[in-house]
Formats: C-alpha cells, sequence, structure tokens
C-alpha cells in the first residue's frame, strides 16, 4: 500500500493528559492537548509539512503521537497507508513502524550517549531495521547515509559526542534515521538547539534529502520563517487545534483569523522593524 | 557610560585559561539599547558580566579595564565596586531568569526586597513605583499578591524585567530576556521594555543570540565571535548593511518570511577556547578568507561613521 497512498494522514486526533499524581488524584483531564486534529500530506502536495506552534500547541504530541511514543486518546494515523494508530483496528508492529518513520529530535546532544562512540548508533540501527544483506554487512548502508549528510565514516569512526558540533550531530541522527530507509522523519524542532550558522545547513539538508531520495518530513517548529522556507503545506496549531493548514504562500497572503496574523506580526524578522 | 578598555577576561579551568573576552574594546552609552549577538559560547555573558561587575563564578579580569563614568564626567567607579551600585546604578537580568524567582515568597515583597540595597526611598514611595512599573509592563495590579508559580512564563519574565527597572537604574542589563518565550509575548515584552527605557532614558543592554530581535529594539549591535569584538555599529550598518565576513554570514543566512531563495549557513563550527586558530578567529569558515588572514588577528577599526570591524580585508569585502 504505497504508490498513491497519502505520506501521513491524520484523522480525527484527541489527547488530554492525565492530571496524575499527588495533586491531580488521577482523575480529571487537562485542556486537550489535541483537540480533533486532521491532517493530510499526499504525495502531489510535496514532501515537506511543517507544523508550527508556540509552546503547548500541541505540535509535540502531535509528532510523538506519529511515531507512536504517545498513545492518542481517538483518532487514526496512517504513514504511506500503513496503520501506526487504529480505534480498534489492525497497526503495524513496531519495528515496521521504525522503517517506515523515523524521528530526530530537538537536542542532538540527548540523542546520543557519552559513553557510546556515535557509530555504534549507526551499526544498531542498521542491525535493528536493516534487511538480511544490511545486518550482515552494514558498511555500505552507513557510509550511504552519511554521504547523504555531508559526512564520512573517517570523520565519525571512534569518536564520541564530544567530539563533534551541534549541527553535526543533528547531521548525524539525520543519518542515523536514513539508514532505515524509512518513508517518513518526523523532526520536532531540529534546530532549535543548533547555533544560528548552522541551522540552515541542516534545513537545507531536509530539503535535499526530500527531493533526492524521495523521503518526507514532518518539521515541527515554533520558528515561522524557517517553516515558511521549507515547507510544501504548513500547518498552524494553537491550543490543541489546528488553525491553518494549506500552501505556506497562501497562509502568508491571507492569514484565515488573528492568531496567526498576530504570529505573523511578532516574527523579528531583519528586513523590517516594528515600530514601538 | 560604561567603558570596556582593552579587556582580556574569563575563567581559570582545569584545561587552561578561557579568554571569553578577549582584548574586546567597546562602550555603552547613556540612553541607548546595546544589543550583544552571537553564538552560543562565544561571551556574551561574559562581557554582560563584566557590564555588571559580577565575578561571583570565578570571572576575572585578566588585563584591561570596565569602568563607568557619568554623563559629566566628573565621576568614575571601577567594575570592582560596581558591587556597591548594583540597582542604584545597574541592574541585571540574569540569564534563565524565569525561574530565579523566590517560590515561596509573593511578587511585591520580593520586589522590595530587591532593591533595599542602595535606594532607601520611603516605603511609600517605592510601593507606588513598584505598582507603576508593573502596569507599564502590562501586568495585573493583582500580580504584586501573587507567588511565582502562579504566574504565566512571561508574566514572570516581566517581573524580572520589572524588578531590574522600578528601581530606576541608569543601566539595565538583561541576558536573552526573552529567549524561552513565544514570539507573541517576546513580541509585547520587548515592546514594554523600549517603552519603558523611553520614558525613563536609561540604558538597556540586551544580550540575545537573535539577529532579528535586535533589529527591532537595538540602537547599536555588537556582535561577537569566540571572544573577540567583531563588528559593532549602529542598527542599520551592522544588520543591513554588514562589513563584517562573519556578520554578513550570518545576516544571509536568515530566511526572511515570505522569500523562500535559497541561503546557506555558514560551514565548520566555531573554535574551541583551548584551540584557537592562529590569526584571525573566523578564519577557517570565512569564505573571504585569504593567506593573510592566518597571520593576523585584527582588532576592529573604523568602516564609515557608524561602525568598527575587525576584519583585514574590510574595504574588499564590505560593499
Ligand atoms: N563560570 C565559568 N567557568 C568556566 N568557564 C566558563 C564559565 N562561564 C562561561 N564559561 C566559558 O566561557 C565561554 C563563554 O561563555 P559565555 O557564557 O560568556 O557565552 P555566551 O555567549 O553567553 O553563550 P550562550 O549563548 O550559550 O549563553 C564558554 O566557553 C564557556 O564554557
Ligand atoms: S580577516 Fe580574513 S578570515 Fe578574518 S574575517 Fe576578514 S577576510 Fe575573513
Ligand atoms: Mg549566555
Amino acid at each position: 500500500m504505497t504508490g498513491t497512498a497519502p505520506l501521513l494522514e491524520v484523522r480525527n486526533l484527541r489527547k488530554v493528559y492525565r492530571r496524575g499524581g499527588l495533586f491531580g488524584g488521577g482523575s480529571g483531564g487537562g485542556p486537550a492537548a489535541l483537540d480533533d486534529v486532521s491532517l493530510t500530506l499526499r504525495p502531489e502536495d510535496g514532501k515537506v509539512l511543517s507544523i508550527v506552534g508556540e509552546s503547548g500547541s500541541g505540535k509535540t504530541t502531535l509528532a510523538r503521537i506519529v511515531l507512536r511514543l504517545v498513545t492518542a486518546d481517538s483518532g487514526t494515523v496512517s504513514v504511506a497507508g500503513e496503520p501506526i494508530m487504529a480505534q480498534g483496528g489492525r497497526t503495524i508492529d513496531n519495528r515496521a513502524l521504525r522503517k517506515l518513520v523515523q524521528p530526530i529530535f530537538q537536542n542532538p546532544f540527548e540523542a546520543f550517549s557519552l559513553q557510546l562512540p556515535v557509530e555504534e548508533y549507526l551499526f544498531r540501527t542498521a542491525i535493528n531495521l536493516g534487511d538480511a544483506a544490511m545486518r550482515r554487512d552494514p558498511r555500505p548502508a552507513i557510509d550511504e547515509a552519511l554521504a547523504a549528510v555531508g559526512l564520512s565514516y573517517s570523520r565519525v569512526a571512534g569518536k564520541g559526542i564530544r567530539a563533534f558540533s551541534g549541527g553535526e550531530l543533528q547531521r548525524l541522527s539525520v543519518a542515523r534515521a536514513l539508514i532505515a530507509r524509512p518513508r517518513l522523519i518526523v523532526a520536532d524542532e531540529p534546530v532549535s538547539m543548533v547555533d544560528a550558522s548552522l541551522r540552515m545547513t541542516i534545513v537545507n539538508l531536509f530539503k535535499e534529502l526530500s527531493q533526492k531520495l524521495g523521503v518526507a518530513f514532518v518539521y515541527i517548529t515554533h520558528d515561522l520563517s524557517t517553516a515558511y522556507y521549507l515547507s510544501d503545506v504548513m500547518a498552524i496549531m494553537r491550543q490543541g487545534a489546528l488553525v491553518e493548514f494549506g500552501r505556506p504562500e497562501a497562509i502568508l497572503q491571507s492569514p484565515s483569523n488573528d492568531y496567526t496574523r498576530a504570529l505573523l506580526d511578532a516574527i523579528p524578522t531583519l528586513d523590517r522593524r516594528w515600530s514601538i | 557610560m560604561i567603558v570596556v578598555d582593552n579587556v582580556v577576561a574569563g575563567y581559570r579551568t582545569p584545561a587552561g585559561l578561557v579568554k571569553a573576552v578577549d582584548r574586546v574594546s567597546l562602550e555603552v552609552r547613556d540612553g541607548e539599547i546595546l544589543g550583544i549577538a552571537g553564538e552560543s559560547g562565544c561571551g556574551k555573558t561574559t562581557l554582560l558580566k563584566l557590564l555588571y561587575g559580577s565575578f561571583g563564578d570565578g570571572l576575572e579580569i585578566f588585563s584591561g579595564r570596565v569602568y563607568w563614568r557619568d554623563p559629566d564626567g566628573r565621576r568614575t567607579i571601577d567594575c570592582a565596586d560596581f558591587h556597591r551600585h548594583w540597582w542604584e546604578i545597574f541592574s541585571y537580568v540574569p540569564q534563565g531568569s524565569m525561574s530565579a524567582l523566590n517560590p515561596l515568597m509573593r511578587i511585591a515583597p520580593q520586589m522590595l526586597d530587591a532593591g533595599t540595597g542602595a535606594n532607601r526611598a520611603d516605603m511609600a514611595a517605592r510601593r507606588a513605583r513598584i505598582a507603576r512599573t508593573l502596569a507599564e509592563l502590562d501586568l495585573p495590579a493583582r500580580t504584586q499578591r501573587l507567588y511565582p508559580h502562579q504566574l504565566s512564563g512571561g508574566m514572570r519574565q516581566r517581573v524580572m524585567i520589572g524588578l531590574a527597572a522600578y528601581v530606576d537604574p541608569d543601566v539595565v542589563l538583561a541576558d536573552e530576556p526573552t529567549t524561552a518565550l513565544d514570539v507573541v509575548v517576546q513580541r509585547q515584552i520587548l515592546e514594554n521594555l523600549v517603552r519603558l527605557q523611553r520614558a525613563r532614558r536609561n540604558t538597556i543592554v540586551i544580550v540575545s543570540h537573535d539577529l532579528g530581535l535586535h533589529r527591532q529594539v537595538a540602537d547599536r549591535v555588537a556582535v561577537l565571535y569566540a571572544g573577540r569584538l567583531a563588528e559593532i555599529g549602529s542598527n542599520d550598518a551592522v544588520l543591513g548593511r554588514p562589513a563584517h565576513p562573519y556578520t554578513q554570514g550570518l545576516v544571509d543566512s536568515l530566511p526572511r518570511l515570505g522569500d523562500r531563495q535559497p541561503r546557506q549557513g555558514i560551514d565548520g563550527r566555531p573554535p574551541d577556547f583551548m584551540a584557537m586558530p592562529p590569526g584571525c578567529r573566523f578564519a577557517p569558515r570565512c569564505r573571504r578568507a585569504i593567506a593573510a588572514c592566518a597571520g593576523s588577528d585584527p582588532d576592529p577599526r573604523p568602516h564609515g561613521s557608524d561602525r568598527t570591524a575587525a576584519c583585514i580585508q574590510l574595504e574588499e569585502v564590505a560593499a
């Protein structure tokens, strides 16, 4: 079920985090982290979907549900036609899921441990998720993934995370994700901890990989400028709800609500100055 | 005015000296908003601590001088004595300060407590000033009676700014004051800060890694790279027509809303303080570097009337 199936399809997702613990008494929900969210990325729409929102908007919850790190209260998710979350229906197992969807997280320093050489993560991914040939000899797949992100095995071999900058580690996270040859990479704030001078190298890498390898990206961010730059389709979330969904140009030209307008006005970009 | 005169400052660590601020000279002019920009670890916070005279965490001046001079030039104070004038002349909003409020105390008594060091105006007048400052920061009056945990992140950050500003210091030093906040809240707070500064005509130094933020609020902008001052000048000069290749690279890399023209980052990464390249510290990443760059660690020199920049090829590089 690939071909014309949507790269990502999210239907009627709802999620309320229960307030557990001492004071919550374990019952009673807070506000909905996701309130009936539906969106679709079709192959003909493009390869990069950005989900933009401030803290608490639900964007990370959405990412985590797609990665099946969090369970939704209701709704369905599928990737390339494969059911990831279904109400009572069949879903694919975890290994199949990881082959299909790979995560990239915010803090590249937390994605790798201090103890292990980073190449260890590349080998593990190849052995856990690769086909028989890759499991027998992981190196070609690793070399290929490193080359795709502009690194080489000799640059990486034997080194721990201290030998790399935040930008390089983030590239290594991408390389690790690519080894699984996923259809979709879900990147949650992948550049917010990377210095400005390196940020565009990562963002451009996503663009290039989506075009060259055809892998789709869900780019989760609070930064509307890079989202606009990168994405084919853009979603804006606020307080658990989807407030905009469409082509970035269309959203910028005619935002459909006051929140989007306030957001657009509040981005401090270099080409304009607020009148204070 | 605060004068930083050829200062080398930093920390003694087991691995050796970290000269986080290295041969830096600049002045903070009375009544201006000076923005300090640069990437993580380039020395922004260290420079701000020098301007505040805060030597608590091992910061040392190895050479050079930092001092404050009053507007008619009659009185100077060395930075070793700045702490005697905290609140009165200098106040500080530290990085990540949202969590610096005392969780067990309501806001009003915390603010009253904070100002007691220098400014001993009577209680009633100080209470009135607290109320006025909180109102100027768009905080509801009831904020005074609340505990920190009852405030949102944006409200807490406003309280921190209020805390630094209500005693009417000459200079407010703010380290990434809005970095953890949503952009809509960030905009409101920055507008509050600028309005407060205009009303009181004090000086603000604001540290941020976000050039777009400086573009909105700063009168002048200083860009640090690996402990060195790369460029300083008017907002329009530095961010509108950057002259230093590093500033140019940063400015070019930032996407503008509504523009999808391809943009490149700057390859490589900032050097380690323990292994500085010879010559210009930016040379290993600089697209304009020539052989001579590795043999010269340039100090900033004037380029036009409203900036100085530290590059041996300024005339060729700056359009
Ligand atoms: N108390 C300290 N002891 C030892 N080294 C320190 C100390 N504080 C900072 N440094 C080092 O000094 C250098 C400059 O740090 P500083 O905090 O001034 O950078 P910054 O520009 O404010 O960075 P950021 O944007 O991450 O806040 C760094 O290499 C840092 O590791
Ligand atoms: S001195 Fe040379 S290396 Fe340094 S910024 Fe100028 S051109 Fe680049
Ligand atoms: Mg800092």
